[in-house]
């Protein structure tokens, strides 16, 4: 594997395919057609890694994970209904099989992937500054993230990171829409309270947050 | 409006669900009070920190090759016949499925018994077994358009004796079971060093399929 950390813009990947394209798409893929698998791939493989890379934050295991996803996924191809969205049954199956690796290796604070807080680039000293700032924001905001249970890390990264909707998330979870909005709740307040201890210390960050709310 | 009541609006506030007339009477609010205004900067901040965060590793640039060969390594019997020519590079990606499938699948999650040793799923393991022997089949077809391979012969003489220790069903080969989930192709490779072929090996000339090695033509199921 390699340690490159590769600057992905969810806007510049491959975008899904309007319904009717996905649907011809998801037929020929029945028919076993190996391009449209393919191209099934390419299409998801960016954005279902990135989520599941931030659930276990190994990238290994999400690799695997990911692997895992498709291929039941394929296997069960026949069941699927073109009607609905594959991003979103593909994402609910890489969901399942996350929380059995999680559930299996019972804490993944060792394996934490310390890649997310590389130094910022060299550049003029105020810059600089600036980036150490947001490096350490950053990094406060996603060192809490990791604390979250699994559920609600999900619904943030589904909801902030992925952009779906509170509907979107509910199907991928596998819950009502309404413990989406508690977990995000809840979460929320996990984060507002983790962060507030770490910017009580922290007066660079602080500073920021002080500029942020005017 | 109140603190209490304000600060139950922040969900709402960060979903775009406040509209109207709540909307700007939570607006006022927040001008008015430094401390909700803060609290709600922590959290707003907390959301574009991470919607504005997009860097995640690098996905091995084989992975679409890698699981395209593992669709077909399960693929029905009479729909892999027909395409021996990308079978080439199949097999190796093929273990790769086989290795993950067995680290990843709880069915193959080893469980304690009473007396202390460890058993693998029946279920599991007669799967496994079966794609086992279902790569053993497609390596001896593929060897036979190709004899002088010799990577080929390498790895199917490793996979033969893997599966000859998986087959003999005691307390070891329990353990093998899971050491061979374990085991990389990479380390497989490594200990057989042979380099891993590149993704896209070509095609036998002769090959029963046209065009592209790696898509085959397709098949009602």
């Amino acid at each position: 594997m390699n340690g490159q950390m590769a600057k992905l813009s969810l806007s510049e990947h491959a975008s899904p395919r309007n319904h009717g394209e996905e649907q011809e798409l998801i037929r020929r893929a029945k028919r076993r057609d190996a391009s449209a698998l393919r191209e099934l791939i390419d299409l998801h493989k960016e954005r279902l890694f990135a989520f599941v890379w931030r659930m276990v934050r190994n990238h290994h295991d999400a690799e695997e994970i990911c692997q895992e996803a498709f291929l039941k996924a394929f296997s069960a191809l026949d069941s699927f209904d073109p009607a609905y969205r594959f991003s979103t049954w593909l994402f609910t199956i890489a969901y399942r099989v996350t929380l059995n690796v999680l559930r299996r290796k019972k804490g993944a604070a060792g394996d934490i992937d310390l890649r997310i807080f590389a130094d910022a680039g060299p550049g003029a000293e105020d810059q600089a500054v600036i980036s150490e700032e947001a490096r350490l924001l950053k990094s406060a905001v996603w060192s809490a993230v990791d604390r979250l249970s699994p559920p609600q890390r999900a619904a943030v990264l589904l909801f902030y990171q992925q952009e779906q909707s509170c509907q979107d998330i509910a199907e991928v979870l596998e819950i009502p829409v309404a413990t989406v909005k508690s977990h995000l709740h809840r979460a929320r307040l996990r984060l507002r309270d983790l962060l507030a201890n770490t910017f009580a210390e922290d007066s660079s960050a602080d500073r920021i947050l002080g500029d942020l709310a005017g | 409006m109140d603190c209490v009541s304000a600060r139950s609006l922040f969900d709402a506030h960060l979903d775009g669900e406040l509209s109207g007339s709540l909307a700007a009477e939570f607006a006022t609010h927040k001008l008015q009070c430094p401390a909700c205004r803060r609290e709600l900067a922590l959290l707003e901040v907390t959301g574009q920190v991470l919607a504005a965060d997009t860097e995640v590793p690098k996905l091995d640039a084989e992975f679409t090759d890698r699981l395209i060969a593992c669709v077909a390594s399960s693929a029905p019997r009479r729909w892999r016949r027909r395409n021996l020519a990308w079978l080439v590079g199949g097999p190796l990606a093929a273990a790769a499925c086989l290795t993950f499938a067995l680290r990843l699948s709880p069915d193959s999650a080893p469980a304690v018994n009473s007396g202390g040793m460890r058993e693998t799923h029946v279920l599991g393991g007669v799967e496994r077994m079966d794609s086992a022997q279902e790569m053993l089949e497609q390596i001896e077809q593929v060897r036979r358009v190709h004899p002088d391979n010799a990577e080929l012969a390498a790895f199917e003489r490793a996979l033969r004796e893997r599966v000859a220790q998986i087959a003999n069903g005691t307390a070891q080969s329990a353990d093998l079971l899971e050491n061979y989930g374990k085991l990389t192709i990479m380390e497989i490779l490594e200990s057989m060093k042979v380099d891993q072929p590149k993704a896209g090996a070509t095609a036998a000339p002769d090959a029963a399929t046209s065009g592209d090695a790696h898509d085959p033509p397709v098949e009602d199921l």
